[in-house]
């Protein structure tokens, strides 16, 4: 411009304007010039949807933590398998050593097979998961000792031959003992200290033809881990017993890897493999083995993230709805405010700034209650979930940085929420406005 | 600065309304030296108050030149222009003039922080000026709480808080009954002898119009009579 000087900055006005505009629905009586509710219900809208994604989110990563650690209870974070199709590898003492020598992430090892069958007890049949086990090392690869029904057992007792109780006497003679799920032998009605009967899906042939190998066993203890999979499938013995029962006594399945870091184990995992290539070995991780749970887990995690965010953009809506009729409320002002040298781009700004303080009181608010809420939850036991959690509160994972990602993307959201206001405000033609027509 | 405080040649607004052309302006010149006081009159839609807002750069002219205090306010961009508002001109409108969230103090102080003020020295200043148009104990009333004559007298001290190379007043005291406005009309003549300050009022009050030093008289946008020359 023409004798122009430097144009002048005013923030100052802005903030100002901004403090006042936010507060005035708060204000002293004449100082009121719309409902509390005009700022309150934005605000609101945008809590709720923020609670409600802290609260959700966290309870889920309580549960998928939860999940995760039963997984691990009873599966090895990492199995090294033969490389192709289901053979068996040689039982070596060496390979164990030159395993736990591969990796320093590896904390122990130890051997195991594993086969199907059918668990007979005397009322029913079921079909189970048969796992023969080193019972000096197992406990190192497989933590849940503390899951056990029989206080102070240990895989270790599972050497031990144990006499079945038949009619409430000891029996003569004993059999190898068995360590099962506790839904498992509740499916059969077996008891502690029974015979039940281990009976091979592979017919061998016999002198009458085609006979099923068949193992007395006796039930030493149960386990209870809280994974339905595992609880209703598994059964263990010792190593010796099931290499006999499948006629493989210089065998195993594979061999159990227990790390420092189970999280890292598909890392890991891929570098075993590398290693143990020339030997037609593979590693597998436990992710691998429990992927597909793990992809519902992750999907359901991204579908509910993406429910939430359409919860807290509804909110958004209202800060919309709020803006656009604050700027037609307010029109002759900003008119006025333009005449006194605030430009289009200022008034522009103060909406958007409008905008992303509703949405930044939203997301404190939400926090802060979602927070309380899951303080709430994880310490005082809901009736409605007794079953699952009896005496317990919800299990609780906040995750920072899922919570500092939902925060960012409110704020945007708010601010993207208040374009349009923005604009509208920004299009507001003094000279029509401050005429009498608009009066 | 030039010796005029606003010089007008030519100035022409069409507003097309569809096919028609309606024409506010039609080819208006005139120039209003530094510190003068001055009254434009005329019917309504005679053309005063586009010329008002084209002179106080809230409008744009179709054709013509308008300079104020040396300055064409049409050559630069929103933020230039808003700058020239904001520091050369002072607005006083009818009615509805004030921000009804902010004390008569905070409305005065506005324009000297969009100015970039500091925030105490321009509170010091609008004092001073709501003390002078007689409003110094209702510093923390807010429009609500004052007459329609006192809150022209807010609008009045708001217009002045930079220092404008101009005051433009379209019919200050239009809303107002006899005895505040011919406070006002007082306030006005004041104001122009103690500072020194341009005015250009437009007003259908033809008492107070004949009571300052020269008149423009509009018609059809043109000028018809101008007791200046």
């Amino acid at each position: 411009m023409e004798g122009n000087h430097q144009p002048r900055s005013g923030s100052a006005a802005i903030w100002f304007l901004l403090k006042r505009y936010l507060l005035s629905s708060w204000g002293k009586r004449r100082r009121k010039t719309q409902s509390p509710l005009g700022v309150a219900l934005p605000v609101a809208g945008i809590a709720v949807g923020v609670c409600a994604f802290t609260v959700i989110l966290s309870v889920m990563g309580g549960f998928v933590q939860g999940l995760k650690k039963r997984i691990l209870v009873v599966e090895p974070h990492i199995e090294i398998v033969v490389r192709e199709g289901f053979g068996r590898i040689p039982a070596k003492t060496d390979l164990l050593k030159q395993i736990a020598g591969l990796s320093d992430q590896i904390l122990s090892v130890s051997p195991f097979i594993k086969t199907d069958v059918i668990l007979q007890s005397r009322k029913k049949p079921i079909t189970a998961l048969l796992w023969g086990i080193d019972t000096a090392t197992a406990d190192r690869t497989m933590g849940f000792k503390s899951y056990l029904s029989v206080a102070d057992a240990s895989l270790s007792d599972l050497e031990k031959d144990v006499r079945p109780e038949v009619n409430g006497k000891t029996a003569e003679g004993g059999f190898p003992s068995m360590i099962g799920g506790e839904t498992l032998l509740e499916a059969i009605d077996a008891e502690l200290g029974e015979r039940l009967t281990l009976v091979s899906t592979q017919p061998d042939e016999g002198l009458g033809g085609f006979v099923p190998a068949q193992q007395p066993v006796v039930v030493y203890s149960s386990f209870k881990t809280g994974s339905v999979t595992h609880d209703s499938k598994i059964i263990f013995t010792r190593m010796d017993v099931a290499q006999k029962f499948l006629d493989a006594e210089d065998e195993w399945s594979g061999i159990q890897v227990a790390l420092k870091e189970p999280l890292e184990a598909e890392t890991i995992a891929a570098d075993l493999s590398r290693k143990l290539a020339s030997e037609n070995l593979r590693a597998k991780a436990w992710t691998e083995s429990n992927k597909a749970l793990l992809k519902a887990l992750k999907l359901e995690r991204w579908g509910m993230s993406f429910v939430l965010y359409m919860v807290i953009l509804v909110g958004c809506f209202s800060i919309t709805i709020t803006l656009v009729l604050a700027v037609r409320r307010k029109a002759r002002e900003m008119a006025i405010l333009r005449s006194l040298g605030l430009r289009r781009t200022d008034l522009g700004l103060l909406y958007l700034f409008k905008g992303a303080s509703i949405g930044l009181l939203g997301v404190v608010s939400g926090l802060c209650a979602g927070l309380i809420i899951l303080q709430f939850v994880s310490h005082v036991p809901l009736p409605l979930l007794q079953d699952a959690y009896s005496g317990r509160g919800l299990p609780v994972l906040i995750s920072w940085r899922d919570l500092l990602m939902v925060s960012i993307g409110s704020l945007l959201l708010s601010v993207a929420a208040s374009v349009w206001p923005a604009i509208e405000v920004m299009r507001i033609d003094p000279v029509e406005t401050l005429s009498d027509r608009a009066v | 600065m030039s010796q005029n405080a606003v010089e007008i040649s030519d100035l022409q607004k069409i507003y097309p309304m569809g096919e028609l052309q309606l024409e506010a302006l039609a080819g208006v010149s005139f120039t209003v030296a530094a510190g003068e006081c001055l009254a434009i009159v005329g019917e309504s839609g005679s053309g005063k108050s586009t010329l008002l807002h084209i002179v106080g750069a809230l409008d744009s002219p179709t054709k013509g030149q308008v300079r104020v205090g040396g300055m064409n306010p049409f050559t630069g961009s929103d933020r230039e222009v808003s700058h020239f508002r904001n520091r050369h001109i002072g607005f006083v409108f009818q009615h509805n003039n004030l921000l009804p969230e902010f004390s008569a103090l905070e409305n005065v102080v506005m324009p000297g922080l969009i100015a970039g003020g500091e925030p105490e020295a321009t509170g010091k200043r609008a004092t001073a000026l709501l003390e002078r148009v007689g409003l110094g104990k209702r510093l923390g009333h807010f429009p609500g709480q004052l007459s329609g004559g006192e809150q022209q007298r807010v609008a009045i001290a708001r217009a002045l808080i930079n220092q404008p190379v101009l005051v433009l007043a379209d019919e200050p005291s239009g809303n107002l009954d006899s005895r505040n406005a011919a406070n006002i009309h007082q306030l006005f003549a004041e104001i122009n002898r103690e500072l020194k300050t341009t005015l250009l009022v437009v007003t259908h009050n033809q008492e107070f119009a004949h009571s300052l030093p020269r008149r423009i008289e509009m018609r059809d946008g043109r000028i018809i009579g101008d007791s200046g020359r």
